[in-house]
């Protein structure tokens, strides 16, 4: 219960947060990995810049939703580990709540008929 | 480090990271590098650099706003960010962090007032100057022709002798159009104006006006706004046609689109406007009209008259060199086929832009490099008072550290200040430099050439701008990347131990500015002894208490043979020597400092074709009293009687400087014979000798071939009175020529001492330019030095109070301070000495009559900087030696 209540209140989430649990959803990625699935994921429209996007990851975080693996090192730059993280049981449960509620939204969008063309009237 | 650009880049991102909350920085910062790394290197291996720094560019950009959003966020809530898209008030916190930062950045400045206060009026101050005199150079030097591909239009004059800027023959100049390969278009100017009056459709008023033959304006590549061009049918004797400027259709026929259709009156007779030039067409003086060369006339048959320069656009596979050469070969033709007129004469070939802007160019360039050695002085002297206020600020940053504070939390809060400064020292520039511009240009018309109309370009002036900011920014940014790198502890450590290197770099810094103040100064009495030179050569006139007046006899009223225009004359000399106040009342058919017309004139006594038989004296006629007027004294023989005008002359006075150049073996001249060469030569015989007058300018001294005068007969006139009040000689003339002939135009007063006062615009330019920059650099490197010294003593206070309490006397106390405030002033003026000798080198043309650096100029800068250094070290040594030594050994 008090679960569901804490994910309420970080609904809606933004645009960017949706795609990255969408792409962790699959499994524990690498920085940027996960920036490559939301561009494809998003069709291009989500693209972060470094900071906007390590800033949500930060955010992602603090707020319980992703954790980071202890990683391995990156052949490109020996000593700089390269940061994976992966969905907490917190972030999956928000993903849920938030696509269950991305999908009666939907639903009512074609309840309208804002999904085939329209009318012509008068 | 970002991987796949330019080193310098990926500093810069990097110095950027030092914006984000620290925490942040140290847990996300080499992520965010790599992920930017890998994001370049998608791109591809081959893609273009500039693709790349796009990338980095928006990186950047994004960096910097989630700097803001972390610091406004803070370092541990966890709530959710509203969505930048949805919610409007993030713009609002932005806003209100930045709006804080600037808060807090004005009361700290306002906590130091002439701190402040000093800073921005130095960046004001030498941005200003940098900005004007760079506006200056470029409008003059980088871009004084607005016209395209003007590196391929060439302006010829000629030359003869020693002379290298006179004037051409009209048959040589077609000799040349025909013969040369050279040019695609090749055009003849007068080398002269001449002013028509202009009446209907409103006053009369005086135009000035130019020949030029029909091949000029395709020549300077400038369509016709409306109409066309001259025609070679146009160049016909009688031919009544005008191009017109757009000021001229604009201003004074409103417009008229039918301009071309219905005639306008010139001199009294119709006259057709087949055209009107672009707006923004500009000749090298300003001009209103141009009318075709009539090469059918019988003057411009002759091959003695030389009044035209050339104009010629270079063919695309023609240098300017290659055209010169050819010219010259032409010329060399033309001397052997006509030796007597055209022996020894050749062409002096110039691009365009250089006969524009050209005697301007050296000043400038000197002026650009003491206004640039004042924003040295300026920018240093900004880098030392804002790296000794950071330094004395590390234990503010300290205990703001200790207090909570990120360390980038305060970087950013000097960053605003150091920002803050910066924008207003900018403002105080960009004041500066308009102002001064606008002086400049209205206060020296005469020394800057007219073609382009200056003013501060907005591109200019962002230059100027941009460079003071910069230096804001980077004396800024210095502190702040000191005090970001670590935490207290290190911070109060590191600003004991700057304290050394500081002194050295602190010493350096003073010496150089007064290093430079040195040259400046000296350069500053250099053009102030050139001017003062220059202003006392005698003219050959009396410039007190003469005043002249322009007015010209249209033909068509006063035709030549009538001898009506001698009539009006006389009659208006009649009427002002009788006005009360007027000494003596004169004419003359061209003022001296007014331009050139020589004419070839040969000894009668000799042979044409001999060396030595002819010479080109400056041709002038002469009216009533012309000689007394003006001073200029009979030193043989007689005034021209009243009954000795009227066309062709038949006597001649000449100056001592004829007699020189064409009589060098007579002792006395008086009744010599000599032949004008105008068509049929005619023969006059020399009844006077007067003393010699300068012709153009103070500068050029007496002009090789001397003068030669004969009585006034009609054509244009300036009238010259003596008298205690010109004013009121003025009144009198306007007032004698409206009773003889109301529709006179009087133009172009002036008094001689205008004119004469004109020709060193120049000079005096720039000995006022330079004594202001040597004044403010003293200035500024004065309060650098006083900043150093105070800082020095307030470093010493320990031991300044350890030696007071052992016994040590105040006075050996101050002066310890003064002794080594002016060891650092010695050395600085030494090195500036030896600057200033290196630059005489590349000044010494702008210099008239000066060829060393004397003693007295010498020993005045050392005084003046000695004194400047005594005053600057005065107080910092009277407070040191004031320093009780209890309070002094108590405190650290």
């Amino acid at each position: 219960m008090s679960n569901e209540h804490d994910i309420a209140t970080l609904q809606p989430v933004t645009p960017l947060t949706l795609h990255v649990l969408v792409a962790l959803a699959q499994g524990p990625l690498h920085g940027y990995a996960v920036i490559k699935a939301v561009a494809r994921s998003s069709e291009g429209t989500v693209a972060p810049g470094a900071g906007t996007f390590y800033s949500a990851i930060n955010r992602m975080e603090k707020q319980g939703l992703i954790s980071e693996l202890p990683g391995e090192n990156d052949h490109a730059a020996p000593g700089r580990p390269k940061r994976t993280f992966e969905l907490t049981a917190r972030g999956r449960g928000l993903l849920q709540a938030e696509t269950a509620r991305l999908q009666r939204l939907v639903d009512e969008a074609r309840a309208a008929g804002a999904m085939s063309a329209p009318t012509p009237r008068g | 480090m970002i991987r796949g650009v330019p080193t310098p880049f990926a500093v810069l991102y990097s110095a950027l990271c030092r914006l984000l909350p620290r925490r942040f920085r140290q847990r996300w910062a080499a992520s965010m590098q790599q992920l930017v790394s890998e994001r370049i290197a998608a791109l591809g291996p081959h893609a273009a650099l500039s693709r790349r720094l796009r990338v980095l560019a928006g990186e950047s950009a994004d960096l910097v706003r989630t700097a803001v959003r972390e610091h406004r966020r803070g370092p541990d809530t966890y709530l959710p960010l509203p969505d930048p898209s949805r919610s409007p008030s993030l713009r609002v916190h932005m806003f209100q962090d930045l709006s804080f930062d600037l808060r807090f950045a004005l009361r700290s400045l306002a906590r130091r007032p002439l701190f402040a206060l000093v800073v921005v009026l130095i960046i004001g101050l030498a941005g200003g100057a940098t900005t004007a005199v760079l506006t200056l150079y470029e409008s003059v030097v980088l871009d004084p022709v607005a016209f395209p591909e003007p590196e391929r239009i060439a302006y010829g004059y000629g030359r003869s002798g020693q002379s290298n800027y006179v004037s051409i023959a009209p048959l040589d100049y077609l000799d040349y159009r025909e013969q040369s390969r050279s040019f695609e278009h090749l055009a003849a100017v007068h080398s002269f104006h001449e002013d028509f009056d202009l009446t209907g459709d409103g006053d009369p008023i005086r135009l000035r006006g130019r020949g030029a033959s029909h091949e000029l304006f395709d020549a300077l590549g400038v369509p016709m706004a409306i109409g066309r061009e001259f025609l070679p049918a146009d160049e016909a004797e009688g031919t009544r046609a005008l191009i017109i400027s757009h000021d001229l259709w604009l201003g004074r026929f409103g417009a008229d689109p039918d301009i071309l259709d219905r005639p306008i009156t010139i001199d009294g007779e119709p006259t057709a406007v087949i055209g009107v030039l672009p707006p923004g067409f500009r000749w090298l003086v300003p001009t209103d009209v141009w009318f075709p060369l009539p090469f059918d006339a019988e003057r411009m048959q002759v091959r003695r008259f030389h009044f035209l320069h050339l104009v010629g656009r270079l063919r695309s596979d023609a240098s300017m060199d290659q055209a010169d050469a050819e010219l010259d070969a032409i010329a060399a033709r033309l001397g052997t086929e006509y030796p007597e007129t055209n022996d020894g004469w050749s062409v002096t070939l110039e691009p365009m832009t250089e006969a524009a802007g050209g005697d301007a160019r050296p000043a400038l360039a000197a002026l650009l490099g003491a206004v640039l050695a004042v924003l040295l002085i300026a920018t240093t002297n900004v880098a030392t008072m804002l790296l000794s206020r950071s330094t004395s600020r590390a234990s503010e940053i300290a205990v703001r550290s200790a207090l909570g504070a990120s360390s980038g939390r305060v970087a950013r809060l000097v960053l605003v200040e150091s920002l803050l400064l910066a924008t207003l020292g900018a403002g105080a520039a960009a004041l500066t430099a308009i102002g001064l511009v606008r002086w400049v240009t209205s206060s020296f018309a005469t020394g800057l050439p007219a073609m382009p109309s200056i003013e501060v370009e907005p591109g200019v002036l962002a230059l100027g701008v941009g460079l003071t900011l910069l230096a804001g920014l980077a004396f800024g940014l210095a502190p702040t990347l000191r005090l970001a790198r670590g935490d207290v502890a290190s911070a109060l450590r590191r600003a004991r131990g700057m304290v050394a290197q500081d002194d050295r770099a602190r010493r350096l810094l003073i010496g150089a500015q007064i290093a430079l103040s040195t040259a400046l100064l000296i350069g500053a009495g250099l053009f102030l002894r050139s001017l003062w030179t220059l202003e006392s050569q005698d003219p050959g006139f009396r410039t007190e208490g003469v005043v002249a007046a322009r007015i010209e006899l249209p033909a068509s009223r006063y035709p030549f043979e009538e001898g009506t225009a001698r009539q009006f004359v006389a009659r208006l000399f009649e009427r002002l020597a009788a006005s009360p106040g007027i000494e003596a009342v004169g004419g003359t058919s061209m003022l001296p400092f007014r331009g050139g017309n020589d004419l070839y004139t040969t000894r009668a006594d000799m042979a044409i074709e001999e060396e030595g038989s002819g010479s080109s004296p400056q041709f002038r006629t002469a009216a009533g009293d012309y000689f007394e007027t003006m001073g200029i004294e009979l030193l043989a023989g007689r005034d021209f009687e009243p009954t000795e005008g009227g066309w062709p002359p038949r006597v001649a006075i000449v100056d001592e400087q004829f007699v020189r150049s064409l009589f060098p073996e007579a002792d006395d001249v008086l009744g010599r014979r000599l032949l004008l060469q105008v068509g049929d030569p005619i023969e006059i015989e020399i009844v006077g000798v007067v003393s010699d007058v300068m012709h153009f300018g103070l500068e050029r001294g007496l002009y090789r071939w001397g003068s030669l005068y004969v009585p006034y007969s009609g054509g244009g006139l300036s009238v010259v009175m003596r008298a205690d009040q010109t004013a009121a000689a003025i009144d009198a003339l306007r007032g004698s020529v409206q009773q003889l002939d109301a529709l006179l135009p009087i133009s172009s007063i002036e008094t001689t001492r205008d004119i004469v006062r004109g020709s060193a615009d120049g000079s005096r330019f720039r000995a006022i330019v330079v004594s202001g920059f040597a004044f403010v650099a003293v200035l500024l490197a004065s309060v650098g030095l006083y900043g150093a010294m105070a800082y020095w003593v307030a470093e010493r206070r320990r031991e300044v109070g350890v030696r007071l309490a052992l016994g040590a006397a105040p006075v050996s106390i101050r002066r310890l301070v003064l002794r080594r405030g002016l060891g650092i002033v010695g050395g600085g003026l030494l090195a500036g000495a030896l600057i200033a000798w290196v630059a005489l080198r590349a000044i010494s043309s702008l210099l008239f009559g000066i060829d060393s650096i004397d003693p007295i100029t010498v020993a005045a800068v050392t005084s003046i900087l000695a004194g400047a250094a005594m005053l600057a070290c005065l107080i910092p040594a009277l407070r040191a030696a004031r320093t009780d030594p209890a309070t002094a050994l108590r405190s650290d």
